[in-house]
């Protein structure tokens, strides 16, 4: 931990006595690089001068990082590396402080097509609509999609706001041939599956 | 370009960009711009570039101190991957809240108003400390301000070797539980805690 807040530190400041104290200063206020990165104030335009360069280097680092993870999804079926697909949506949204979903769109084979992050929401609720859901699988011509919502307060498991959501997704979806393939929950801790909690109207 | 990812967010701007910005941290005094679209070129893709390893990087001729640089992004996302195993603190129930308080007291010196900034779990988020003068019926905008910024549902309001008794300062309490309703955030309690003596406004029936 020491090391990673001393690299940082060493392309912000240029002074090794600096850098200690920079690399001491982060130690001390962020619990893990990821805390560091989720910890820069939200309200971008109004960041005092002396602490511009590093959220900015953070901001870049973050979205890097977002653009590094959306590299390593395998290029063929998504279905067939389940881990390395939670890996992702960790790295795209486990910590986030708001609420935010996100759709995979797949084709037959189970290729991604696109991955669309919708409306970000208040803290605690994101609102989504079954027939914009369905209007975009048709624009995009998917087969399937897998939704993704992140719950900032760490609970991991849906609430029954959740499990209506998706019902009525799943039943918008149906009548067009689309398949609702599964919905994840992403918290800090873990990765909930709807469909492993057996709460699809199939199931 | 550095005001772009302020003002607009770095997820604006294209693989070249982020990286001539990104390696601008480490040359600092040179257009960064041909270095990034040949380092793109050269591996074929931001990805591809990220994913290497020090030897092939070094094969390319970039220096150890760019090779380090370009760690991080991966660093980041690895630490972004693992899950938290820490339990967040918990402030649910009055015995943990007291426990709590008794700690953050040893702190205070003097007397200050805490600000306990809670998620939808109750779980502590931060806690904001405001000058002791503070009369909270024309501090609200600045408590809301505080609470929305961190993305607070919830909070509590603590007096810190408090002057006044809890039946002078409840009606505060009840005013800032009435404003912070329109903005979905429940006021769960009012506290006063000194030296040897603690006072709960709810359980004293004052809210």
């Amino acid at each position: 931990m020491e090391e990673i807040f001393h690299r940082v530190a060493s392309f912000i400041v240029s002074s090794e006595e600096a850098r200690k104290e920079l690399a001491k200063h982060l130690l001390l206020h962020h619990e893990s690089l990821a805390a560091l990165i989720f910890d820069q104030p939200t309200d971008r335009k109004n960041i005092a001068k002396e602490n511009i360069s590093l959220a900015v280097f953070c901001a870049v680092l973050k979205e890097l990082a977002h653009r590094y993870g959306r590299a390593l999804l395998p290029e063929g079926n998504l279905l067939e590396q389940p881990d390395v697909l939670k890996d992702y949506l960790m790295v795209q949204m486990a910590r986030e402080k708001v609420e935010q979903f996100r759709i995979l769109f797949l084709n037959q084979k189970n290729y991604l097509i696109r991955d669309e992050v919708q409306n970000h929401g208040t803290t605690n609720h994101v609102s989504v609509y079954p027939r914009e859901i369905a209007k975009r699988c048709l624009e995009l011509k998917a087969t399937g999609i897998i939704i993704v919502h992140n719950h900032p307060s760490g609970q991991v498991n849906p609430s029954r706001s959740d499990i209506i959501m998706t019902q009525n997704i799943e039943k918008a979806l149906a009548v067009i041939d689309i398949k609702l393939i599964d919905h994840f929950i992403i918290t800090k801790k873990a990765q909930t599956s709807f469909r492993q909690l057996g709460l699809f109207d199939d199931d | 370009m550095r005001e772009r990812i302020l003002i607009h967010g770095a997820e604006t701007l294209a693989d070249y960009e982020l990286l001539e910005v990104l390696l601008f941290y480490a040359i600092p005094r040179r257009d960064t711009n041909p270095q990034a679209k040949a380092l793109l070129t050269a591996f074929g893709s931001l990805g591809r570039l990220l994913q290497s390893s020090q030897a092939k990087l070094k094969q390319h001729g970039l220096t150890d101190r760019l090779i380090t640089l370009l760690e991080l992004p991966v660093l980041v996302a690895r630490s972004l991957m693992e899950s938290d195993d820490d339990i967040p603190l918990q402030l649910g129930n009055a015995s943990a809240l007291m426990n709590y308080l008794k700690g953050t007291l040893q702190r205070m010196h003097e007397p200050k108003i805490g600000l306990i900034c809670l998620d939808s779990n109750n779980s502590l988020i931060t806690e904001k400390l405001l000058p002791a003068s503070s009369n909270l019926h024309s501090s609200h905008r600045l408590i809301a301000q505080h609470l929305l910024s961190c993305h607070a549902t919830a909070a509590i309001i603590v007096y810190y070797h408090s002057q006044s008794p809890a039946t002078a300062l409840a009606p505060e309490i009840r005013g800032l539980k009435l404003a912070l309703q329109t903005l979905d955030i429940l006021v769960h309690e009012g506290v006063l805690i000194g030296d040897g003596w603690y006072v709960s406004m709810s359980e004293s029936g004052l809210l």
